[in-house]
């Protein structure tokens, strides 16, 4: 895919396009959170192909390169290509995957969740949140039948008590005003989906819009300074977890599944299965363009295959728990290309931010792991990958109680005359 | 994709105080101008929806536009920047033609623009999504239609085929210059009288 220029579009294009039987239903009961919000799926939709392809339409779409009528028409051709005939009883109707109602929703919603992401992303500066600390849920697209969002709001305000700066709201119109992080904007009741982003709930037509400090205090939402502070991005580079307890393992393993090496699903505290999600290989290219920026970052980008997992187990001498995840940051990119981008030792080639961006790529290539001296890595438990193709790739294990993490460390490449045969 | 840059500057005792304010909170003061140009754009898109939408189409340009305004710092000033296919259009103006590009749906190249009829059922959509359509040509005029059958055997016209379709620049899509200005220069104050507030 060519370089995206939005947010939004990079939010949507570090989905995975999943293909399930599944309904809604069952998706929500048996897909844990986690799994969902890094997936673009849609209710019995088995076709990969036009999953991944509509995934990869509406993504132009985001970037302003294609209009919702070009992808309508052509995930209608395509599944009419693909053999697809709708339930005669059913076309037309939202179950008709071929019909408007359904392509329509699913580009709307994959529009308007990335685009709302971008939004909040955006908004999320200590400036901003100051001069405008809070926000107000309202009505920007009427309806024929208007979900009650007074009772939805007025559930959440109940449920969170004193701890919500949300407040009362009126009539069905609102107001719906409430601090920028405040967590009734996540509250099950008031955004279905659990982002503190739009959209709220299906076709809604409700948005967002912001409210300054001073209409906020008049509102009874901000006392006095209490600013919010900017939120963590949940898609910045982290791994995401949640339970599957009570879920369909069968069904969480075969969505897992579909991530390859970027989903694991593991015993957590006190053997209830979990599953962990990261970034993909993408990430670790974006913490390198953020090190040659001079700026800070620091990603995930995937879990060691399971061969590797008990390969760098041998290598450390004790298991590798399986959810521990590759991690690169920005200042260890720098250190990397200040001690062997330049002059190297002989035998030894520069390594290039290209060369580390391709790490991802790289430890899940041909090589082996073996154990590292730590004085390559500054002390601790360290691992380093002998790449066939001559990079020598070393991490170490930060070995948090609840937290562990492979962090890379440093790399260097050999040439291929003064590698050892064999 | 439509890109709105703004800058900000004054003279007198405003321009002396906006120094200053530049000079103290420089990356904040960016932070909130983008912000504030942002969020007058996205407010004046969403009354353009609530004006110029047409019931019966299902997606509302107008505020998927709003949904698409994201507000950046940038060097010396703000960006404002709309990735949304049509507006830059709207508002610069301009000749459409046919791309050339391999059609999904005949696989020949597109050689006319495929313009819905007003009234017809086609607003908003395109050919593809219709059954059998097929082309209407007078030879006298030159002129062609793509008509499809209605439920009773009817022809109807859906779409005129267009070799071009002049666009006029329309302006009063986005808001006056001077109303980015305005928008600017008050959230500066704001921040301004929130900082001072809380030394």
């Amino acid at each position: 895919m060519a370089d995206l220029i939005t947010t939004a579009a990079r939010f949507l294009a570090g989905k995975r396009a999943v293909a399930t039987s599944l309904s809604s239903r069952e998706i929500e009961e048996h897909v844990p959170r986690a799994l969902r919000d890094s997936s673009v799926f849609s209710a019995r939709t088995i076709y990969a192909e036009h999953v991944s392809e509509t995934k990869r339409e509406i993504t132009a779409l985001l970037d302003g390169k294609k209009s919702p009528a070009e992808i309508r028409a052509a995930m209608k051709l395509r599944l009419a290509r693909l053999g697809y005939a709708p339930d005669p009883a059913q076309r037309g109707g939202l179950q008709d995957l071929s019909s408007d109602r359904r392509t329509n929703l699913i580009i709307e919603m994959q529009e308007q969740g990335a685009r709302g992401y971008a939004v909040w992303r955006a908004q999320q500066d200590e400036a901003l949140l100051t001069v405008w600390p809070a926000q107000e849920l309202f009505r920007a697209e009427a309806r024929m039948n208007p979900r009650r969002w007074r009772e939805r709001w007025e559930t959440a305000r109940g449920e969170l008590g004193e701890t919500t700066t949300a407040t009362a709201a009126l009539s069905d119109a609102g107001p719906f005003v409430a601090l920028k992080n405040d967590r009734v904007w996540t509250h099950p009741a008031v955004n279905r989906f659990g982002h503190p982003w739009t959209p709220f709930d299906y076709r809604s037509g409700m948005r967002l819009r912001q409210v300054r400090a001073g209409a906020a205090r008049a509102a009874g939402a901000l006392k006095g300074r209490n600013f919010p502070k900017p939120a963590r991005d949940p898609m910045d580079g982290r791994v995401t977890s949640a339970s599957a307890a009570g879920m369909d393992m069968e069904v969480v393993r075969a969505w897992a599944a579909a991530f390859g090496d970027r989903a694991r699903v593991y015993a957590g505290r006190g053997g209830v299965p979990r599953v962990a999600v990261a970034p993909d290989a993408a990430a670790a290219k974006q913490v390198v363009e953020a090190a040659l920026e001079g700026a800070e970052a620091t990603a995930a980008f995937g879990f060691p295959p399971e061969a590797a997992v008990r390969a760098i187990g041998e290598a450390l001498g004790r298991e590798l728990r399986p959810e521990t995840p590759m991690q690169v940051s920005a200042s260890d990119v720098r250190h990397i290309l200040k001690a062997h981008g330049g002059e190297t030792r002989a035998g030894q080639r520069p390594v290039t931010a290209e060369d580390i961006g391709r790490v991802p790529e790289t430890v899940r290539g041909a090589g082996r792991w073996q154990p590292a001296a730590p004085a390559r890595s500054g002390g601790g438990e360290t691992v380093m990958f002998v790449a066939e193709g001559g990079e020598r790739v070393v991490f170490q294990l930060t070995d948090g109680k609840n937290d562990p993490r492979l962090k890379l460390k440093t790399m260097w490449a050999e040439k291929k005359k003064d590698r050892p045969a064999g | 994709m439509l890109d709105i840059n703004v800058k900000f500057d004054g003279s007198g005792a405003v321009g002396l105080l906006r120094k200053l304010q530049w000079t103290f909170q420089g990356s904040a003061a960016a932070a909130v101008v983008a912000e504030a140009c942002g969020d007058l754009t996205r407010g004046h898109l969403r009354r353009l929806a609530g004006r110029r939408h047409r019931p019966g189409i299902a997606h509302n340009f107008y505020l998927r536009a709003a949904d698409a305004v994201v507000a950046e710092r940038v060097t010396g000033g703000a960006a404002v920047t709309i990735a949304h296919e049509g507006l830059a259009l709207r508002y610069y103006g301009g000749t459409v033609r046919p791309s050339g590009r391999i059609s999904l749906v005949t696989g020949r190249p597109i050689r006319a623009l495929a313009v819905p009829k007003p009234g017809s059922g086609a607003e908003g959509k395109t050919p593809g999504e219709f059954g059998k359509l097929f082309v209407v040509a007078s030879k006298r005029s030159g002129k062609a239609v793509l008509a499809g059958r209605g439920p009773a055997g009817m022809v109807r016209v859906l779409f005129l085929l267009l070799k071009s379709a002049e666009h006029k620049a329309d302006k009063s899509v986005l808001p006056k210059d001077r109303a980015y200005q305005e928008a600017g220069a008050e959230a500066l104050d704001d921040l301004l009288a929130e900082t001072i507030n809380g030394l």
